[in-house]
């Protein structure tokens, strides 16, 4: 195919008036029917629509078309669907080009003074680099990948478990990496969850049942398809959709979770006792602990940072289940797919509002952990300084969210969090007062509203108001300045003073995406591929994002995104296979010079070296062109962007240049 | 019938003509077919450039309005004009001097050093320098290029013989890597070192962080620089696929630890990595805007 002489095909599309609103379509046709090698150019009403694309079809019959060109709208959009068209009428797909007039060209100039003028001319040039790299195209074919039924799925929050029940449901292995030695994440450790006001370990066994079980019940530790690992994470990573190599390394528990029943005596001798992190200081644990209640794997974890070694436990223990010799383990899995749900962390406000500095400040995240009915207090409001009742409760919104100097991002649970605690609090201890500052208040998941008239009705009040200055006073309460928004100045006095700080990527997020070669956004959460398009896939074919990891979001939006993820994983491995097209890298072994550049930067381990010249493995190329640049020969090409096709693209762009425009 | 060759020296070193004389026999034997009609250090120039010239092999880039006015008097008497030597290939050492605004060159060699008493820039009778270095393309159309600072003898006789036999002369299209017996290692240099650090014997020199411009540069010298344990320094030109050959190896050593590529410091950037190219460079292009012919 690579001789014949190019017959290329022209098809402007007016996007309804999208496009010819601003550029003069039918003169855009007319001037690509003189352009080198056009064999036929038109324009279409919607050239995406059934009826738009036939007329593609039709004309690649009538004038023998051999390349087709849509100008139309972006790639992303419809290369797609342009490139079944033209297989469907015996094209290859790699003689398809797309023009984008729609976001470069009448979306950009919207506002050009003349009608149709410089838009129109623009369009043209496009139209004609197209045509000039349409020129040089070649035909490219396709391969074929196996991928196992087997899933990896990082993180056990409530995402990381919507994830891995669905996928053992369908049948599929699942091997579940969690870091901490507990499963559920920060949900599980909420006492009760909004919405629902249930408690936040409970998640539904099987999907499509309604009945509510506990984590603890062990569903995940006794389903013979999914593999539980605590304590440990991801230290390598490698490979491509079908054939992903990690290597897991699982820090020591320490007691033996199979054997051990849970009696605590263990905890009760151990003589070390350290802050309980968990519960943010609240009270302390010892070396040996059980992480908080309802936790699961339902066996306490050893705390070999601390740990002395001193036998204690051991020799308590009626069941023998603790090892103070187990080492830590090293497993290397092989999977076709992973799904990532490492979730989030809490913002730490130091040196904001007196946090870390007065006791009686705290994040909601720690509100949450005394109001749980399991918690040092009993579930009991209590102030940390002097464990006494709060009468006055403060909450400030947006610490460390929507702020420039911190996170640009609206944390988008904390308005909902602040009303739930509210609302908590006025119910069980009508006589506390509780005051919200808030910038603006964003409730907008299904039933929020409800909790906010709730609050209104039960007599919270809030103010829109900057806080500029916190002060501890004698009784180790808190004395607010607050600038309220319509331009007054006050003190106002409170003894609890909660921050609702922003969700932020989870500790360790951009370690894993380098390991991972993913990629991360501005502030730091991993990056979805397209927000609409794609919202949970990620640019690594057979690696989806899962939960809020990707942002932040509530429990519901996490469980429906790791079914979302799930399904997504679970569709190249039902088939088994994934086509995979060879517009990758390709190396000219009589060029390369064995230098191994290529080899080096290549962030998606595509390239080996063998017998002193460079391969490339085409399932794992993603096409990013880095060799490409990198190589100092010139020996490796990216097929369908090779030098002389870009290059011809530029000359088409260029090929204008000084004449008379019009 | 006997083939008229001509040959012309323009900004250069005269190198390139010793290379020819260096062809040694294969000059002798060349001589029995061809008659050497112009020729300025072999046989006396006074005259005009003679007419009927079969091949004309020109050293030098085109510095001066009089290397412009002579590239174009020989072109029209030459059915077959060859760049020779990197100068007249791509600007060559010259062409560094783009770096640098003419006309203040000019000055101050005239103001400025000591030897120039009488501080006054000539006018009259002596030919103008260019506001840059050009290579002979940039001036005339070139059939055929011999690359190299200097050429290679032997590619040199080659080409002469080849087109007296009526065919086109092929220059190798692989990189001086191809040529070079060092063993490469495959992984990248940790460090970037200079040539006084001594590399060691029999492993390429890039991959020891020596910068070697062997991967982008045009193959046919027999890499004789590294076979002598010597980083290539590109006098050869861009391999016949290689876009830029200085923006090539710059790409190259962006692979490596940024810090390393930011610590190192080179005397002159274009000096390491353009040497012979500058002039013909897309950096050059850049800095001058539309190049003209
Ligand atoms: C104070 C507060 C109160 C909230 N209250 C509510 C509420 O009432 N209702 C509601 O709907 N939402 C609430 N939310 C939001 C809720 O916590 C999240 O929606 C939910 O936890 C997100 O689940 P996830 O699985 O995506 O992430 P996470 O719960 O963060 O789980 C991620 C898991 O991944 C693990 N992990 C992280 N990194 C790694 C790694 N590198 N390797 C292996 N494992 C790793 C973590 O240990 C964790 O177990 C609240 C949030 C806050 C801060
Ligand atoms: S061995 Fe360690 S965990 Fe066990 S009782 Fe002693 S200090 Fe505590
Ligand atoms: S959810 Fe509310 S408090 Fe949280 S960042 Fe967004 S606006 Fe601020
Ligand atoms: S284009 Fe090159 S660097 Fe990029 S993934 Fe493919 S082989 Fe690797
Ligand atoms: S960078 Fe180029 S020359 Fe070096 S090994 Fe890769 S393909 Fe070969
Ligand atoms: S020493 Fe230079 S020429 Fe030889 S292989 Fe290495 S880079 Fe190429």
């Amino acid at each position: 195919m690579k001789n014949e002489e190019p017959r290329i095909g022209v098809f402007v599309c007016k996007c309804g008036t999208n496009i010819a609103k601003v550029v003069d379509v039918p003169a855009v046709a007319e001037y690509a029917k003189d352009l080198p090698h056009v064999a036929y150019a038109g324009w279409q009403l919607f050239t995406c629509s059934e009826e738009g694309q036939n007329i593609i079809k039709k004309h690649i019959k009538k004038h023998k078309l051999n390349r087709v060109i849509v100008a139309s709208c972006s790639p992303k959009l419809h290369e797609p669907t342009f490139r079944r068209t033209v297989i469907d009428a015996g094209i290859n797909p790699f003689f398809f080009e797309m023009v984008n007039i729609r976001e470069q060209v009448s979306w950009a100039h919207m506002k050009q003074k003349d009608d149709y003028g410089e838009a129109t001319e623009k369009a043209k040039d496009l139209i004609r680099a197209g045509v000039y790299r349409a020129a040089e195209l070649e035909s490219i074919g396709s391969t074929t990948q196996k991928v196992p039924p087997v899933c990896m799925v990082i993180g056990a929050g409530i995402a990381g478990i919507a994830a891995t029940t669905l996928l053992a449901d369908n049948g599929y292995e699942v091997h579940l990496v969690e870091r901490s030695p507990a499963l559920g994440g920060k949900s599980a450790q909420l006492g009760f969850v909004f919405m629902t006001d249930t408690c936040g370990v409970c998640v539904p066994p099987r999907h499509g049942e309604m009945a509510r079980k506990c984590l603890s019940k062990r569903i995940l530790l006794n389903d013979p398809k999914i593999n539980v690992y605590t304590q440990t994470e991801v230290t390598q990573f490698s490979g491509y959709i079908g054939n992903f190599q990690a290597r897991l390394h699982s820090k020591p528990r320490g007691v033996n979770i199979d054997t051990c029943t849970l009696c605590g005596k263990c905890m009760e001798v151990c003589p070390v006792e350290v802050p309980n992190e968990h519960n943010y200081g609240l009270d302390n644990r010892k070396a040996i602990f059980y992480p908080y209640s309802q936790a699961v794997p339902r066996a306490p974890v050893i705390d070999f940072d601390t740990c002395t070694k001193c036998g204690k436990c051991q020799q308590i223990c009626p069941v023998n289940a603790i090892h103070l010799d187990q080492q830590p383990k090293e497993t290397e899995i092989n999977v076709g797919t992973v799904i990532v749900a490492t979730g989030f962390d809490v913002f730490k406000p130091e040196g904001l509002y007196g946090y870390g500095e007065y006791p009686n400040v705290i994040s909601q995240f720690m509100l949450a952990r005394i109001l749980d009915p399991m918690s040092p207090t009993d579930g009991q409001l209590r102030r940390i300084s002097d464990k006494r009742l709060p009468k006055r409760v403060g909450m400030i919104q947006c610490v460390g969210s929507r702020d420039p100097n911190y996170y640009s991002h609206c944390s988008r649970v904390c308005c909902q969090v602040a009303m739930k605690h509210a609302v908590y609090i006025k119910e069980h201890w009508p006589d506390t007062q509780v005051t919200v500052f808030y910038k603006d208040i964003r409730l907008q998941g299904k039933e929020y509203e409800r909790y906010y008239l709730d609050a209104q009705r039960l007599g919270v009040e809030f103010h829109r108001a900057d806080i500029t200055d916190v002060k501890e006073d004698n009784n180790k309460s808190l004395n607010l300045t607050v600038d309220h928004h319509n331009g007054t100045q006050e003190q106002f006095p409170v003894d609890l003073l909660v921050l609702s700080a922003a969700m932020i990527p989870a500790r360790g997020a951009k370690e894993l995406a380098r390991t991972m070669n993913l990629e991360v956004d501005l502030d730091g959460f991993f990056r979805e591929y397209h927000l609409k398009l794609a919202p949970v896939d990620t640019t690594t074919n057979g690696i989806f994002l899962a939960g809020a990891c990707s942002s932040p979001r509530d429990i519901a939006e996490a469980s429906f995104m790791g079914a979302a993820a799930a399904s997504h994983a679970a569709i190249p491995m039902s088939k088994g296979e994934v086509e995979v097209d060879l517009a990758k890298s390709i190396v000219d072994e009589s060029l390369c010079i064995g230098c191994a550049n290529c080899y080096a930067v290549c962030p998606y381990s595509a390239i080996y070296m063998e017998g002193g010249v460079a391969k490339t493995i085409e399932v794992a190329c993603k096409g990013c062109g880095i060799c490409v640049v990198e190589c100092p020969a010139e020996a490796i090409q990216l097929r369908h962007y090779r030098d002389k096709q870009i290059y011809s693209q530029i000359e088409g762009l260029l090929a204008n240049i000084g004449a008379s425009k019009k | 019938m006997t083939v008229r060759i001509a040959t012309m020296g323009m900004a250069g070193c005269s190198g390139c003509h010793i290379a020819l004389l260096d062809t040694g026999t294969a000059l002798l034997d060349l001589l029995k077919d061809v008659e050497l009609v112009y020729s300025y250090p072999i046989v006396d120039t006074k005259n005009p450039i003679p007419p009927n010239i079969d091949v004309a092999l020109v050293e030098g880039s085109i510095r001066t309005d009089h290397d412009q006015e002579m590239a174009k008097a020989m072109r029209k008497q030459a059915k077959c004009l060859i760049a020779l030597g990197a100068c007249s290939a791509h600007g060559g050492v010259n062409g560094l001097a783009n770096t640098f605004n003419a006309q203040e060159g000019v000055e101050y060699v005239y103001h400025k050093t000591v030897l120039m008493a009488q501080k006054i820039v000539p006018h009259e009778n002596v030919p103008q320098v260019l506001p840059a270095d050009l290579r002979l393309s940039d001036v005339v159309k070139v059939d055929f290029v011999i690359p190299g600072c200097p050429p290679n003898p032997d590619e040199i006789a080659k080409v002469i013989t080849t087109l007296l036999a009526g065919e086109t002369p092929q220059l190798s299209k692989k990189s001086v890597c191809d040529e070079c017996p060092l063993e490469r290692l495959t992984e990248i240099p940790k460090k970037l070192r200079r040539t006084h650090e001594i590399p060691e014997l029999g492993t390429c020199l890039l991959s020891q962080g020596f910068l070697c411009m062997g991967p982008a540069t045009r193959a046919g010298c027999n890499a004789e620089c590294t076979h002598r344990n010597m980083p290539c320094t590109g006098c050869r030109g861009p391999a016949e696929t290689v876009w830029d050959q200085g923006i090539a190896m710059l790409d190259a050593l962006a692979a490596m630890e940024e810090d390393q590529v930011a610590n190192f410091k080179l005397p002159r950037l274009a000096g390491t990595f353009a040497r012979y190219t500058y002039a013909s460079s897309k950096l050059d292009n850049l800095r001058k805007g539309v190049k003209k012919k």
